[in-house]
């Protein structure tokens, strides 16, 4: 019914003039990091970004989408394969992360490398390995066409196409991409009828005792980089934030990652040597390597967990599934939008 | 109240003195040279101090934050002063300054490159939008100053070698300020000339061919280059 409601209202303000989108905070959460004033968000901005997000015109050979490795379903990032791959099927350097509550980060990729989100598409755009385009290109194949001209025209009340718009436009899409209904905001926001059971809320307890140092509720991510202890893959040696800061204190540093809708993420770690939930919980508790930039968090105190501890933490981390994310029709392939014009 | 009073008060008395000061345009030319030739993209093959041989294809760099100082105190500070100075585009070379009328202009002053905060300022238009190929992708942050060429010398693949001088996070911030004296300004136009011949006296082709990330290299590269930009004598 919303997405039937707000159809209509797009459909009436078309080419007059846009319709704000009201950012949601949920509560007690912080406050997010992205400039809405810069940018604000209007309902034709996040279509026209849906639009783009969804189209293999930002690639060298109108292939690969952002959506090629960032699908809905699975937390719009790319399941089945630990090493993301994109334009003539050529594989990537890392796993490609999970995209939801961009507008709370404040660096994006695996090492950070990235301090805006407006210029976070430009990476996978310009990356050999996955879209292998350039934006003055994109830019100049979306002037050609007449169905993004009239987006445009929509979104910014001026049909000529820019770099600059184009990453604006694909920000107000991306800034949408909330997850904060799963069973344990309900559970949090104190929903009637919703409640844990007894082994998520033991699991809860475990978790927060040993993970939520990093993973900080409720985002899930404390926004750092920390070395896991991870054992190097030889085939890949990647060190992570060291590779663009050339400083050695940071070396195997990677983003520590949300948990929310873990479940459906998977492979899990920058390189997705882990297919399962249990191995990752299982690298905590037995296989930490120790080296110089290992986390503070996990020297000297090994996380000792029982095989039922760790089945509850995984149960608990089942609870950040958010199926009202992962299936909202706002954020699918823009269907009825290509059939309209 | 009083407060809202006072700020309109401090308005009108601001937006009075801007009415009465009228201001001139004045013109900045940048010039380029290598050594006493004038320099152009893929014209020429050019004589470097080490006798190597190069052309240069692609040469384009940022200026910011220009400032004129006067001695009469009517100096001029330009507001979102960005502008991407491509010698492929000729009129990218000259640059507009609306300073006061009877200002007497004793300095010249402005930034090679891009400072952090706007490094950190997400997706810019203009002279700053990402499509004008001085922008870095896998990492934030603008390429200040960008060169492009061939020399027989480099041992890569085409005989190519390339610098992108860019970082806006230390030890690797780029970014140069530039201050440039001027005296007996006889008309409103001033040239500064850009000569970039001192580079390949302060690297090796052979052994340097290619910075395309901030470092050290890109550093000390970046710190030649601010040396390279001097009024035009008369």
């Amino acid at each position: 019914m919303y997405v039937l409601l707000t159809g209509i209202v797009s459909l009436a303000f078309i080419s007059k003039e846009t319709t704000p989108i009201i950012f949601k905070i949920p509560q007690n959460w912080p406050k997010p990091n992205y400039d809405f004033i810069k940018n604000p968000i209007t309902e034709q901005g996040f279509q026209l970004g849906r639009n783009l997000f969804y189209d293999p015109i930002l690639s060298r050979d109108n292939t690969i989408s952002c959506a090629s490795c960032h699908l809905q379903a699975t937390g719009f990032t790319h399941t089945d394969h630990d090493l993301s791959h994109g334009i003539d099927g050529k594989i990537g350097q890392r796993n490609s992360l999970a995209l939801m509550n961009l507008a709370w980060q404040k660096n994006f990729m695996w090492d950070g490398g990235i301090t805006n989100l407006e210029v976070q598409p430009l990476a996978p755009i310009t990356n050999h390995l996955e879209m292998d385009e350039s934006l003055e290109h994109v830019v100049k194949k979306l002037n050609a066409s007449v169905y993004y001209k009239t987006l445009f025209k929509n979104a910014f009340q001026d049909s000529l196409i820019t770099g600059q718009k184009t990453l604006l436009a694909l920000s107000q899409f991306l800034v949408q991409l909330n997850s904060f209904n799963s069973k344990y905001d309900k559970v949090t926001r104190k929903e009637k009828g919703v409640t844990f059971t007894e082994q998520e809320k033991r699991g809860l307890i475990i978790f927060r005792k040993n993970c939520a140092n990093c993973h900080k509720e409720p985002l899930f991510t404390s926004e750092t980089f920390e070395n896991i202890g991870l054992k190097v893959d030889t085939t890949l040696t990647d060190l992570g934030k060291m590779t663009l800061t050339k400083n050695p204190n940071d070396s195997l540093k990677f983003k520590i990652p949300t948990l929310r809708n873990i479940q459906f993420t998977f492979p899990y770690m920058h390189d997705g040597r882990f297919k399962k939930l249990s191995e990752v919980i299982n690298h905590y508790v037995s296989n930490v390597q120790n080296s110089k930039t290992l986390s503070d968090k996990l020297k000297g105190k090994p996380i000792l967990l029982s095989h039922e501890e760790k089945i509850d933490v995984v149960v608990f981390l089942l609870t950040l599934t958010d199926t009202e994310f992962l299936f909202n029709k706002r954020f699918t392939y823009p269907i009825e939008q290509k059939n309209t014009y | 109240m009083k407060t809202r009073n006072t700020l309109l008060l401090l308005l009108l008395l601001v937006f009075k003195c801007a009415h009465t000061q009228s201001s001139k345009n004045m013109k900045l030319i940048i010039q380029p040279y290598f050594g006493d030739l004038k320099f152009k993209l893929n014209e020429n093959y050019y004589q470097t101090a080490k006798n190597d041989s190069i052309q240069i294809e692609t040469l384009k760099f940022y200026i910011s934050g220009i400032e004129v100082l006067s001695s009469n105190k009517l100096g001029w500070k330009e507001k979102n002063s960005y502008h991407l100075i491509d010698f492929e585009n000729e009129s990218s070379q000259t640059i507009s300054l609306n300073v006061p009328e009877n200002s007497l202009v004793t300095q010249l002053k402005f930034n090679i490159g891009i400072d952090s905060i706007t490094n950190n300022g997400g997706a810019l238009g203009g002279d700053l939008d990402p499509v004008n190929g001085m922008y870095w992708a896998w990492q934030s942050g603008y390429i200040n100053f960008k060169m492009e060429g061939t020399s027989p010398v480099c041992e890569t693949r085409k005989h190519q070698f390339q610098f992108h001088l860019g970082g806006f996070k230390q030890p690797f911030y780029c970014m140069q300020p530039i201050t440039i004296p001027i005296s007996d300004l006889v008309s409103d136009t001033i040239q500064i000339n850009f000569n970039i011949a001192p580079i390949f006296k302060n690297i090796s082709l052979k052994e340097t061919h290619s910075i395309m990330i901030p470092c050290k290299e890109a550093m000390n590269l970046s710190k030649v280059v601010a040396q390279l930009f001097s009024i035009h004598a008369l």
